[in-house]
């Protein structure tokens, strides 16, 4: 009996030791990084690879909008972005992270980071027609040969688990 | 314990019965008040909300266990909803034989008892087979109408897989808070 | 293999007996073989349905991909007949009765291979698939609510809520039998018909967004003002209607009453709300919940609501009540103690209506909605069935 139940401590004190071990492993996210698993990643994906034909990939691909005007618009006025929930200056420091961390080479030269007053002001004009708006500003990366033909981040992405 | 029969009836039931991720929380509550000897809430509570978010999750690591990942009180499950993958044959973090993991997912926050330190958890459907119909757990504290569909339990969210029919959830580590 | 070669006997020998056989006059059979068939073998065809019968749709939790119409006579108990459907389907009923149109989803290989989301066209009297209309833009794939597809008023248009997650709306001319187009939503959910050519949608602020659209699929927008409070307080998806003033009705978990009016061009007026709990209930804990959880009578001009007791997020237990309320002087009028918790109700349409309950385990109640008496209940309706739903007389 009293074996038992010292056998069960120890148990209990390795399994705490293995857990606070396996804890000291797992890497702590940042506040913005948080702001972005929380509000975006379950569709975009913590590899901002997106899904499949349903959600477009923010890596290697979001940033080729601020190329063009009506673009730099565009990124804050999706229905993710306009209704996340968080307040203006954090979704201003979570849109300009998240272009930086998942598409800095594809910013446009002169790309100046998101104000909060900019965000807040688009946000409250979310867009009515966002799939003909986008398939606009593709056709026009297109046109300018930013992106090749058939490229649209969303169907082009790979099937990703 | 000592179980009335009117509990066996219940218990029978729940296992009979089969549902995803809605109306067993009825029965669940039920039970649960049966067995907490008419206390109100079973110890499911979610939140995937802002608001509720922190104190929902204190709250359930306070009865949460660190050893059993087939029951609802397993720590991670803080803001589970739908069959537990780890009933099915499958893990926290893998999907059973022959489903597919969503790309997508829904991301909740953890409380681990044994550390105490906040956990981010990543809840991922299985596709592509039937539903597994093993160990519901479904809670909704903090759940919204689909026109939140991030904080909806009633959205079939596999997203991107291949097959979007629903077998059951996982829930893996994002990292800590 | 051994079955094979016996097969392979088979067909060698019909081989050849071939010529010979193919040449005798198979439509003479011996006299000693005629049996006149004592019954006649025919296909039963259902009368014009009655507004008392109930069309119970049970989801079908395990086995999702094969849920199912059952349909009951609420006056006698009697089955009357099933219509069969896919992965988490919407019903909709014809205005004149004549067709029961299923909004659906299949994969080729049951749960895998190529899916397709269609509207299938029931005939009402023979229950037999009559049209196939696909719906190229898929569907949105949520445990079956009401508003996640509707007619409009005029009913010759079906509109389907899409989320991929991207929200739209698919637009179907029931009339020509064809798909039109899509229409967006800026990321706004469901469809709540206001009229012959509009809709309004449940934006994540607590908003409703008016959509005008014309036959050829475009379609404008208008924002409002939120009218509810969406983090703390949310309405339900499921709403009831006044066909006569066109009005929605919608209710928030914690019981606040909605009405939402509007204007001939289907462009929401300004919001009138209430609490539907007083003080001291609210103190005893009622609110509502459930699934379908509000009707509405277009005689009686009564809404109906399932109410019970339980903590803040318990939206979804059954009720143990059905609240009777009276917009016009916002009261509860009377409330009607359930036989059983039910998730769902539904008013029959007629003039002399049936107030009809569904319990989690399959059980229909069916109450007179003026007195509250219980005057039946009708068991196995389903496995897990979550809607109900009646054609108008
Ligand atoms: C429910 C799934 C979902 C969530 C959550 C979500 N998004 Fe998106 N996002 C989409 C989809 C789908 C699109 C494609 C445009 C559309 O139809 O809405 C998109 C488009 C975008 C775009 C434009 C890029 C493009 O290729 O069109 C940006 C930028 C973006 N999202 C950022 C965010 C951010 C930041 C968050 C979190 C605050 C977020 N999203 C949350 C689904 C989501």
């Amino acid at each position: 009996m009293r074996t038992a139940v010292l056998a069960a401590l120890l148990l209990s004190a390795a399994a705490l030791a293995a857990s606070v071990a396996a804890a000291g492993e797992v890497r702590r996210v940042g506040e913005v990084q948080e702001d972005y698993a929380r509000n975006c990643q379950g569709c975009h994906r913590a590899d901002g690879l997106g899904a499949y034909g349903s959600v477009p990939r923010i890596r290697g691909f979001a940033g080729l909008f601020t190329h063009l005007p009506e673009g730099r618009e565009y990124l804050i006025r999706v229905p993710g972005v306009v209704w996340a929930m968080l307040d203006d200056a954090r979704l201003a420091r979570l849109m300009n992270w998240m272009l930086e961390a998942y598409s800095r080479d594809e910013l446009a030269p002169d790309f100046r980071p998101y104000t909060v007053e900019e965000i807040r002001e688009a946000r409250r004009r979310p867009l009515a027609n966002v799939g003909t708006v986008r398939a606009r500003l593709i056709a026009e990366l297109q046109r300018r040969g930013l992106l090749p033909p058939g490229e649209d981040g969303l169907v082009s992405a790979k099937r990703v688990r | 314990m000592r179980r009335s029969s009117r509990l066996d009836r219940w218990v029978e039931e729940a296992t009979r019965r089969i549902a995803w991720r809605t109306s067993r929380r009825s029965l669940l509550a039920r039970l649960g008040a049966v067995l907490a000897g008419g206390a109100l809430l079973p110890l499911l509570p979610v939140d995937r909300s802002g608001r509720f978010r922190q104190a929902h999750a204190q709250a359930f690591a306070e009865q949460a266990q660190t050893t059993d990942d087939t029951a609802c009180d397993y720590w991670r499950y803080c803001a589970m909803d739908g069959y537990l993958c780890t009933c099915c044959n499958g893990a926290v973090n893998a999907c059973p034989a022959g489903s597919e993991p969503s790309p997508t997912s829904w991301v909740g926050s953890c409380i681990n008892p044994a550390d105490g330190q906040v956990y981010l958890v990543a809840y991922r459907d299985c596709c592509g087979k039937g539903v597994c119909g093993r160990c519901p757990c479904l809670s909704t504290e903090g759940e919204m109408p689909i026109y939140r569909p991030q904080l909806s339990n009633d959205i079939d969210w596999c997203f991107g897989a291949k097959s979007m029919v629903y077998h059951c959830t996982a829930a893996g580590i994002v990292g800590r808070a | 293999m051994g079955r094979r070669g016996w097969i392979l006997g088979t067909v060698v020998a019909t081989l050849l007996a071939g010529p010979a056989g193919a040449q005798q006059d198979i439509g003479v059979l011996p006299e000693q073989a005629r049996l006149v068939p004592e019954e006649e073998f025919t296909i039963r065809t259902l009368p014009e349905p009655s507004p008392h019968w109930v069309y119970v749709l049970d989801v079908a939790f395990d086995n999702l991909v094969a849920s199912r119409v059952n349909i009951f006579d609420a006056d006698t108990g009697d089955f009357v007949g099933v219509l069969h459907s896919g992965y988490v389907p919407n019903v909709l009923l014809a205005p004149d009765r004549s067709a029961v149109y299923i909004v659906e989803t299949y994969w080729s290989h049951g749960t895998r291979g190529k899916r397709e989301d269609l509207v299938t066209v029931f005939d009402s009297r023979t229950l037999e698939a009559e049209a196939e209309i696909v719906l190229p833009k898929g569907r949105a794939l949520v445990v079956s609510k009401q508003p996640v597809a509707a007619l409009s008023d005029d009913a010759r248009f079906l509109l389907s809520f899409n989320l991929s997650p991207a929200t739209s709306v698919s637009l179907v001319d029931l009339g020509a039998q064809r798909y039109v187009g899509e229409i967006e939503s800026p990321g706004c959910s469901l469809v709540y018909p206001t009229g012959d050519r509009s809709f309004s949608m449940l934006c994540p602020d607590g908003s409703l967004v008016d959509v005008s659209f014309r036959e050829d699929g475009s379609a404008t927008t208008a924002d409002n003002e939120p009218f509810f409070d969406s983090e703390t307080d949310p309405v339900f998806e499921h709403a009831a209607r006044d066909s006569a003033s066109r009005a929605w009705f919608f209710v928030s978990y914690d019981g606040r009453l909605y009405e939402v009016a509007y204007d001939e061009k289907g462009r929401t007026k300004p919001v009138d709300s209430w609490s539907i709990v007083g003080k001291a209930e609210a103190e005893e804990g009622w609110r509502p919940g459930g699934w379908q959880l509000v009707g509405w009578h277009d005689g009686l001009k009564r809404l109906f609501v399932l109410m019970h007791k339980g903590p803040k997020w318990s939206h979804k237990w059954p009720g143990e009540e059905v609240w009777v309320i009276d917009p016009a002087t916002n009261g509860v009028e009377r409330r009607i103690a359930l036989e059983e918790p039910s998730l769902s109700l539904f008013l029959t349409r007629d003039a002399d209506p049936l107030l009809v309950t569904l319990t989690e385990t399959g059980v229909l109640g069916v109450y007179d909605p003026q007195t509250g008496e219980h005057l039946r209940s009708v068991e196995g309706v389903g496995v897990t069935p979550f809607l109900l739903d009646g054609f108008r007389p």
